[in-house]
């Protein structure tokens, strides 16, 4: 927080506090349909009075898992400090994204490298569009509702990129609930509808002020671009220092990737790049995207995983995901907690859509 | 951009006073060490399995939950020869056990609160076009994302001692038994901890978020 913004930070009250940490994940205790194998197991250790037996526990919603810790905690106390080493060693430490994720990659950079970049006439625009599905939760206090609001972000990019964009945004109205209903959220007086964005146009697609004069990895400006390192591995580093790497690596090339405005030469290095993010996988062969369907390359990270979806056929990033790979908040591991869709076309005037 | 800021979007309704936790009952009488284990602990299990479990799944997600309350009272079926009801009543003494089992975990629930920061407000954040990166509004989830922030950056001692006590339903007097600390202790934490989460959990209500890219 920069100090400008401390000036307008109020301090919570005591029962502020109180209510917004009552609030918080409150939730979460809704599902315990495990502590019945738990307790189950706890009787059978009793009768026994000897260690259980290794196998896996059912804990009534699908998942199956060995009893390692289990064993670690029943054996003896003594074992209690090591049995946080028996859950780490799960855990793998790798060096590069898998061979399968590496072959998509390539596969798709190749394919990218032979390319052509679209050629805008004058008056021409490249057009971009993104339909995003986002969660969207409100009521965050006793009450709380949940539901995808599809987003759709367009912008219109010039043929000279030094002239006047256009950026429109809207909800849809499309909404998949979650967690309650519409009709509930209404009633508690949940405000569904966000305020209409307002049409905004920059010249030089500056829309944001303050954003870095070169470019970033959002906005990945022809300067930024050149700056890059040109061997892949050494701009995967690169990445990974400007993102603070991970899962954020593959953001933050997704974030570069969606904006249309990375040459094919350009994009095909950043596929390559990627090779070399530790654990990326390829976590979906037939991801569905608005009916499109593409390979989903993914990675995990604070019980989320982050993926890109990449068209086999033209080594085109065509939306993103985000998964939940833990039970948390009462989301179940697997659901799709994001996901967005993004078309480019090339188009004749300003604030045009293409044929689609 | 700070017009699109001030939106605030429905809050739900005030919070009940009393949300939707019974009491659990008083089994300080039971004798653990006795010679029906099977019996004594099944009781104990139904009376504080499912608070102990949606304590710690608020802590560190449901499913490590699970691990870790079949680990407690495993730990506690192997150390009810040395349970004293005379120093801590047997809630008390089963979130101890709980609390400590907690402290392998520091670094995963640490991370879990850092990731929840990240996630729920930048939810768009991160997949939406970097000119609305910085039009975010302040939505009740931005609340929780600061809130959770916060605890990120709490000593786990201090977390133990707030979260015990918000969502532990502990008393002070229980928090200084199952954390084995004195009461004193629990209160000057508690006290320093509700002040300093007052004054950085707040979301701005103009201005910037810090922002992820």
């Amino acid at each position: 927080m920069r100090e400008g913004d401390r000036a307008v930070e109020q301090a919570w009250t005591g029962d502020e506090l109180d209510r917004a940490l009552a609030g918080l994940y409150m939730d979460i205790k809704t599902d315990q349909r495990g502590l019945t194998a738990v307790r189950e197991n706890l009787l059978t250790a009793i009768d026994s009075q000897a260690e259980p037996r290794l196998s896996l526990v059912d804990t009534g919603n699908g998942r199956r898992r060995p009893l390692r810790r289990w064993l670690a905690a029943a054996a003896a106390v003594a074992v209690l400090a090591t049995g946080g080493v028996v859950a780490q060693t799960l855990l793998f430490s790798a060096t590069s994204a898998t061979a399968q994720a590496r072959e998509a990659l390539t596969s798709a950079a190749d394919l990218a490298a032979r390319a052509e970049d679209p050629v805008l006439a004058n008056g021409q625009y490249r057009y971009v569009a993104t339909h995003a599905w986002w969660l969207k939760t409100t009521g965050a206090e006793s009450r709380s509702f949940s539901f995808f609001n599809e987003n759709l972000v367009e912008t219109w990019i010039p043929a000279d990129p030094n002239g006047e964009w256009l950026l429109r945004r809207r909800e849809t109205g499309n909404r998949k609930w979650v967690k309650g209903t519409e009709a509930e959220a209404r009633e508690a007086g949940v405000v569904l509808e966000e305020r209409p964005w307002p049409e905004q146009r920059a010249k030089g697609g500056e829309f944001t002020q303050g954003a870095p004069e070169h470019g970033n990895w959002q906005f990945p400006k022809p300067e930024f671009l050149a700056g890059l390192p040109a061997d892949p591995e050494r701009l995967y580093e690169r990445l990974r220092a400007d993102s603070g790497g991970d899962r954020q690596s593959l953001v933050y090339a997704a974030d570069a990737l969606r904006t249309g405005l990375m040459p094919v030469a350009a994009r095909a290095n950043l596929l390559r790049a990627l090779t070399h993010v530790p654990g990326l996988d390829v976590t979906d062969r037939a991801a569905d995207l608005d009916g499109h369907l593409g390979v989903a390359l993914g990675i995990s990270e604070d019980g989320e995983r982050q993926e890109i979806i990449l068209d086999p056929g033209t080594g085109e990033v065509i939306g993103e995901r985000k998964v939940s790979d833990s039970m948390f908040a009462g989301i179940p591991k697997g659901t799709v907690t994001s996901y967005s869709s993004i078309t480019t076309g090339t188009v004749d005037g300003i604030g045009i859509k293409p044929a689609s | 951009m700070k017009t699109a800021n001030s939106a605030e979007p429905g809050e739900g309704p005030p919070p009940e006073d009393d949300p939707d936790l019974p009491e659990p009952p008083d089994l300080s009488g039971l004798d653990l060490s006795g010679p029906n284990p099977r019996s004594v602990f099944g009781r104990l299990f139904d009376a504080h399995a499912g608070s102990l479990h949606g304590y710690l799944a608020r802590r560190i997600g449901d499913q490590a939950a699970d691990d870790l309350v079949s680990e407690t009272f495993l730990v506690a079926l192997q150390q009810r020869h040395t349970y004293d009801p005379a120093r801590a009543g047997v809630r008390p003494w089963l979130y101890g056990i709980a609390s400590n089992l907690l402290r392998r975990h520091v670094r995963q629930e640490v991370r879990g609160w850092q990731a929840r920061a990240r996630m729920v407000g930048s939810d768009r954040a991160q997949t939406e076009s970097p000119e609305v990166r910085s039009t975010e509004r302040v939505t009740a989830q931005q609340q929780v994302r600061q809130l959770a922030g916060a605890l990120a950056a709490l000593e786990p001692g201090d977390r133990d001692v707030l979260l015990l006590t918000s969502w532990g339903r502990l008393t002070s007097t229980e928090v200084a038994q199952a954390l084995g600390i004195p009461v004193g202790t629990v209160y000057s934490r508690l006290h320093r901890v509700r002040r300093w989460l007052q004054s950085h959990s707040p979301v701005a209500t103009s201005g910037t978020e810090d922002g992820d890219a």
